[in-house]
């Protein structure tokens, strides 16, 4: 507004100053191509209305019209230009006549020139055209890796830096190629705003932007490939051409930069002392395990937390797990993590948090857990322990696991029991009884016992019968000699012999006397052991010298049958005798 | 000769008597590492009994450690098998483990049968087996020998019963031999892996923990093929399980 009011006081100023008017059109070439641009001026030194442009044939319009005024004091003279700008494009070939414009300057109307320009054919390279002031060296994009030879889960940063130096200005920047991070686990840091800062780079300042930030951690040992990020940028670039007042042009045009694909060489974590609970930390760990309660009733829960604290791929592992006995009932651990990640990688902590309801009362131990990580700054592994906790579990049942009868019998107050007081040692035998050589013995005797005694028994008997039949035959023998001695009572000496054989027959078989020592005094002494009277052994003794002196001696019949009826007597006597 | 020996024995028990009382001692007062030391000390000079491993296992029970109490219960409860205080603090012990392993269900039959063979140790029954045909035998001979009718009926089917019985219980020491010879052992390392045959290139079947008891049915060099008491079966190395003889 006050812009305008200055202009309309300069304006009328001019009326009482000026003295001569002029309006003149200007090209800014006559000769060009089919495929250049010209730009016309319609030039008035005194401020006009009504403006008119001509309706230029055969050529398109592309801007304008730009009207522009300038006023200026040149000693004490003031000047003033006021221009109408057109931008054309000549759509045929040939000579073209650019038409009078018209303009009404203090009630009166103005004409320009007519203007002829020649049109030639299209020009390879538009003259025009933005030249190119820029090198390669200029721009670049650089993805910066902290660690080119990582551990495995070592974190490493890379940033995307794009770097250029006047006097390229960027307008926009697009990404057409986003890196791809296979075998990594990544992770881009947000860059709220991106911001632009100087950097001295190849001894030269640059501006320097940095487009991305990535922390990885490797997931596999060997060479991994970091495929390359591409931008697509919209540059401003200075052409040779400069403006009405001076000022260098920009033109825009893009271009395609990425980086080079990057190959990172993991190494894998040292084998030996390789810890069994290892399970792939890998950083700076603190680790404990945290009961809540380490005294309560049977059934009712307590927790136990395991937390790793520290820096280093905490989302990339898993805890270990807590062992309790059977006799606990063990719910699925929560995982509960509170990590950050920034450039130096992951950092925060992990928690598994056990749910544990005892069931049964007395003191359980809690194992040990063990966590293991590799510290890729010592190249070493490292074991942490926790302690071993108890748990002190009152007022519940006791498992009475009896293999006499399966069941298991709770016994509600049952409490563990105390130690023996009475030794009861005895020696340690670990020699089987059973089947063993004394065992056997031992076992085998009452029936070897048993055998000997019924063949024993059996033995004597068939004895006994034997001679008792022996004896009979030998009475019958006796007999048949008694009544052979019988019949021969006519033949003496016959009657005699047979007689005395008798007797002897019977002594031997009742008292065993031999006819050997057969004398009277023997069979007198025998006979008196064996309960013989008196009386019988003089009969005895009478016989047998009755039969001795018979063989000399005649004898009368009334005498043998006397002898033959007292050996009767005698024998049978004997013959019963026991 | 042989009295010295008795009574050198003699002195001994009463010195390994006296201990085991100041390892009892040793226990009340709550020093249970030196009380378990006194026990071992005992069972290193020879000597054993059902009361010496209760009380080893009671000490290591305080000790919160899982094997070796769980191992010396199993073995008091070998000897004397229906002690309560034993199958009491042997519950506690097994509540330690980390494995829950489901046992078997026993029919009525094999329970009356477990029931009958722990009557009496294998000694025992094999001394019961002796006498008894010993009696039998008598009997028999008495019957033999006697010539009175009735008395001589009463001896012969006296020893006729007798010898049945003898033929029984001989059949219950073999089952009880066969009993004995199950070989158990426990677990003493923390966690042990088995097998599914005696290499390590098989396939992994399981984990066991400390203090579990498994039944030993063969051994290829140092592997041992064990039982579980669900019935599972695997190869586990010998170096980390104890045997219970």
């Amino acid at each position: 507004m006050v812009r305008n009011i200055l202009i309309l006081i300069l304006a009328l100023n001019s009326l009482f100053i000026s003295a001569q008017v002029k309006f003149d059109a200007s090209v800014s070439k006559t000769k060009l191509g089919l495929n250049e641009r010209l730009r016309v001026d319609f030039v008035m030194n005194q401020n006009g209305d009504n403006f008119s442009p001509p309706d230029f044939e055969n050529f398109q319009i592309i801007g304008g019209p730009n009207q522009s005024i300038k006023t200026s004091y040149v000693n004490g003279e003031r000047s003033f230009s006021k221009t109408y700008s057109y931008f054309l494009q000549p759509l045929k070939k040939g000579s073209i006549k650019i038409k009078q414009a018209s303009v009404e300057i203090d009630g009166e109307e103005y004409k320009s020139l007519p203007i002829e320009v020649l049109i030639t054919d299209s020009v390879s390279q538009p003259s025009e055209s933005v030249t190119q002031y820029y090198n390669d060296d200029d721009i670049e994009l650089r993805a910066l890796i902290s660690k080119g030879s990582p551990y495995l889960n070592e974190p490493i940063t890379v940033i995307y830096k794009l770097y250029y130096k006047a006097p390229i200005n960027i307008s926009d920047a697009r990404e057409t190629e986003t890196p791809n991070y296979k075998d990594f686990w990544s992770q881009t840091i947000k860059i709220p705003q991106l911001k632009v800062q100087r950097e001295i780079y190849k001894g030269q300042n640059y501006n320097v932007v940095e487009w991305r930030k990535v922390v990885l951690y490797p997931q596999k040992p060997g060479e991994l490939e970091i495929s390359p990020l591409s931008l697509n940028l919209v540059l401003d670039v200075p052409t040779d051409k400069r403006d009405f007042f001076g000022n260098v042009i920009y033109d825009q045009t893009s271009q395609v930069i990425s980086t080079g694909k990057r190959i990172i060489n993991v190494k894998d974590l040292p084998l030996n002392n390789k810890p069994s609970s290892f399970t792939g930390a890998v950083g700076q760990f603190e680790f404990d395990v945290i009961l809540n309660k380490s005294s309560l009733r049977a059934t009712e829960s307590f927790q136990a937390e395991l937390k790793v604290k520290g820096e280093g791929n905490l989302k990339l592992f898993d805890l270990p797990d807590l062992l309790v006995p059977s006799s606990m009932e063990l719910f699925e651990p929560q995982r509960e993590e509170s990590i950050n990640t920034n450039l130096s990688g992951m950092s925060g902590s992990v928690t598994k948090l056990f749910t544990v309801i005892p069931r049964f009362q007395g003191s359980f131990p809690i194992e040990e857990v063990e966590f293991s990580y590799f510290d890729p700054q010592l190249e070493s592994y490292k074991t942490l322990k926790s302690p071993r906790l108890t748990v002190d579990v009152f007022d519940g049942p006791t498992i009475a696991n009896s293999s006499l009868n399966n069941t298991n019998v709770i016994t509600p107050n049952d409490s563990f029991r105390f130690i023996k007081t009475k030794a009861n040692l005895i020696k340690i035998d670990n020699s089987q009884f059973f089947e063993s050589q004394l065992f056997y013995i031992l076992v085998s005797s009452p029936f070897a016992i048993v055998i000997a005694f019924v063949m024993l028994t059996a033995y004597t008997r068939t004895r006994k019968s034997s001679t008792i039949e022996l004896q009979k035959a030998q009475e019958k023998e006796i007999n048949k000699m008694i009544d052979a001695a019988k019949k021969s009572l006519n033949d003496k000496n016959m009657f005699y012999d047979l007689v005395e054989k008798a007797l002897l027959k019977t002594l031997l078989l009742k008292f065993s006397i031999n006819i050997e020592n057969f004398n009277k005094e023997k069979i007198k002494s025998i006979s008196r052991d064996k309960g013989v009277d008196e009386k019988t052994i003089s009969k005895i003794i009478q016989l047998i010298e009755n039969c001795e002196s018979a063989k000399y001696s005649r004898s009368s019949n009334s005498m043998m049958n006397n002898d033959l009826k007292t050996a009767i007597e005698v024998i049978n006597l004997i013959l019963k005798n026991k | 000769m042989r009295l010295l020996y008795i009574i050198l024995l003699f002195l001994n028990n009463q010195s390994l008597d006296s201990i085991f009382d100041s390892s009892n001692d040793l226990y009340t007062n709550g020093n249970y590492q030196m009380a378990v030391e006194g026990y071992q000390s005992i069972l290193n000079s020879g000597f054993e009994s059902a009361e010496l491993y209760y009380n080893l296992g009671n000490a290591f029970y305080k000790l919160n450690n899982i094997p070796e109490s769980n191992f010396f219960y199993e073995k008091a409860k070998s000897i004397s098998p229906s002690d309560e205080d034993i199958l009491m603090n042997l519950s506690f012990a097994q509540n330690l483990r980390i494995d829950k392993i489901e046992k078997l269900p026993i029919t009525q039959t094999q329970n009356l049968k477990n029931n009958i063979l722990n009557l009496l140790s294998e000694k025992g029954w094999s001394l019961f087996l002796i006498i008894l045909a010993w009696i039998a035998c008598i009997s028999f001979i008495l019957y033999l020998s006697i010539k009175n009718p009735i008395q001589k009926r009463i001896f012969f089917s006296q020893s006729i019963i007798l010898a049945i019985v003898a033929i029984v219980v001989l059949m219950i020491n073999y089952e009880k031999r066969e009993l004995n010879n199950e070989k158990f052992a426990i677990v003493y390392d923390k966690e042990i892996e088995v097998w599914s045959e005696p290499n390590k290139i098989s396939e992994l079947k399981f984990l066991l923990h400390e203090g579990t008891k498994v039944k030993q049915i063969d051994t290829i060099q140092d592997w041992v093929n064990i039982q579980l008491e669900n019935g599972t079966l695997g190869w586990i190395q010998s170096s980390s399980i104890k045997t219970l003889d």
